[in-house]
């Protein structure tokens, strides 16, 4: 239900400093949880490693007439 | 001793859970719009402590019912009082330390019950001793077993294996790899959900098989055949949880297939709409039936739903959007929760029957208020769903444009979702005075 994280770190528009104003700071919806130094790069690692996994939403994709989705 | 006390206790028990559990979602649906509202306990707490205290609700209600059921018709005395008891009381402690640990915010992100490991651990045992006494219990019955019989064992082996399965996180090699993390935590929910789902029908068709008095409902060959496809679908067609995720195509094309086997039980319900009206007709004034005739409707929208969700065309615009929430609000309350509140009118009612009849009209109020409440709560998200999909997947759409897009109908959602909750809170409230009254009667008889 909230925003899509999976290749936020490869964003152009977003990425590591973007990612880390918003862990520290926390938002309306999402908690400052006061993390250390250390907690926040563990958590950009990680999504530097979700990043590496795929893409999502992924565009690139053909829908046969069965309704079967092949992705590229 | 007998074990009716403790099957009480499990029944208050489980409609304190469910009470906890909508008057947690209630406030969470407001929050996810506006983040102020109960500042005390934020949206990050709500969301865990909702949906633990519903799955609470699930456990309870269903191992109190087959406690119940199993006793009154195949093994009577046959189940351990010792071991019964030392099951409400450890899943009541371990469900009231996990719900305490998630107001502290101590938890993961997971969906279900992501507490401290020991928790996990205190939940596995309660399951272990419901699975000895079930045994010690069900081994002894030496007629031919109807299905519901069938559907219990299955629910009370898969949920031990599906539970196993979904804490394989804790294990490094699954939980320091982030895809096979997702797949297994994908799978292994759907399955968990599957085998709960296990119990909770079974407990449909025990509950039909009494009020028509027809037991041939139980024993026919259809009533098998649509057990062993469900229990097909419990063992591979979980996969259509994990279409975008990157395995193997392999996986998705299986599970696809299989998906659509449950066009057959959607072909079959509509089939025999007719027939199940003019046989509900003479059972119509019971209370019991009321709650099961809901469930019918409720499993035609919610399997027509599921069937569309698992075409992998549509799938990529629904996944993780508000139509899989739909789904799975829909199925909880409209399958599982009618189900298991017929299971429990039907057992207070072979306790005390004129403490709850009495009471049928508030009971009737509570089930069309919950009705109507539900189906605007599904419809609304729903819709909002379909927009967030088709905005992100068409149009690129970013996250602050689809929340402003979407904002309307997650407010009609939340409305929807106070009714849901006054309704529930009609017919558990009742419930839990028929309930109290009985335990009070049955002391009243023993002393």
């Amino acid at each position: 239900m909230g925003p899509e994280l999976t290749n936020i770190m490869s964003d152009p528009a977003k990425g590591e400093a973007y990612v880390g104003a918003f862990i520290k700071s926390g938002t309306q919806k999402m908690p400052n949880f006061h993390l250390n130094e250390n907690e926040v790069s563990c958590l950009i690692e990680y999504l530097r490693e979700v990043d590496k996994s795929g893409l999502s939403p992924n565009y690139k994709h053909t829908i046969s007439n069965s309704g079967y989705v092949l992705f590229e | 001793m007998n074990i009716k006390k403790t099957i009480n206790y499990f029944l208050i028990a489980s409609l304190v859970s469910l009470l906890l559990g909508v008057g947690f979602g209630t406030i969470a649906a407001f929050q996810f719009l506006y983040p102020d509202v109960v500042n005390i306990i934020p949206f990050y707490k709500m969301r865990p402590l909702h949906v633990s205290s519903v799955v609470g609700w699930i456990f309870l209600a269903s191992t109190g019912c087959i406690y119940y059921f199993m006793n009154e018709t195949f093994v009577l005395n046959k189940f351990s009082v010792k071991l019964t008891k030392i099951h409400f009381y450890f899943f009541a402690l371990g469900g009231t330390l996990l719900l305490l640990t998630f107001l502290m915010g101590k938890f993961g992100g997971r969906e279900y019950w992501e507490g401290h490991p020991a928790f996990s651990f205190l939940i596995l045992l309660t399951w272990i001793l419901f699975l000895v006494n079930f045994f010690r219990a069900v081994m002894q019955v030496k007629q031919k077993w109807p299905v519901y019989l069938w559907m219990w064992t299955t629910g009370v082996i898969f949920f031990l294996i599906t539970f196993i399965e979904a804490n394989l996180w804790q294990v490094p090699y699954f939980g320091n790899n982030v895809v096979r993390d997702l797949t297994v935590q994908w799978k292994a929910y759907g399955a968990l959900v599957g085998s709960w789902n296990m119990l909770v029908y079974g407990i449909a068709m025990y509950l039909v098989e009494k009020i028509t008095e027809n037991k041939e409902t139980a024993n026919s060959k259809l009533a098998f055949y649509m057990y062993f496809l469900g229990f097909f679908n419990l063992l591979f067609g979980w996969a259509h949880h994990i279409y975008v995720i990157p395995c193997s195509p392999y996986i998705r094309i299986i599970s696809y297939a299989v998906s659509m086997t449950e066009l057959i039980i959607l072909f079959k319900i509509i089939y025999n709409a007719r027939k199940s009206i003019k046989s509900a007709a003479p059972h119509i004034k019971q209370i019991s039936y009321q709650f099961l005739a809901s469930s019918d409707i409720w499993i035609f929208l919610n399997l027509t739903l599921a069937l569309l969700i698992s075409v992998p065309a549509i799938n990529l615009y629904t996944h993780g959007t508000h139509v899989t929430v739909a789904h799975a609000m829909g199925s909880t309350i409209g399958i599982n929760t009618f189900v298991l509140l017929g299971g429990i009118s039907y057992i207070i009612l072979k306790q005390n029957q004129t403490s709850l009849q009495s009471k049928a009209t508030l009971i009737k109020r509570g089930i069309w208020t919950l009705n109507i409440s539900l189906f605007i709560f599904w419809t609304a998200l729903i819709v909002a769903g379909i927009r967030k999909g088709l905005l992100i997947i068409n149009e690129h759409a970013s996250h602050v444009q689809v929340m402003s897009a979407i904002e309307n109908y997650l407010l009609i959602f939340a409305i929807a979702g106070i009714g849901v909750c006054a309704g529930i809170i009609f017919i558990a409230y009742t419930l839990i005075k028929s309930s109290l009254a009985s335990i009070k009667i049955e002391g009243t008889s023993h002393s």
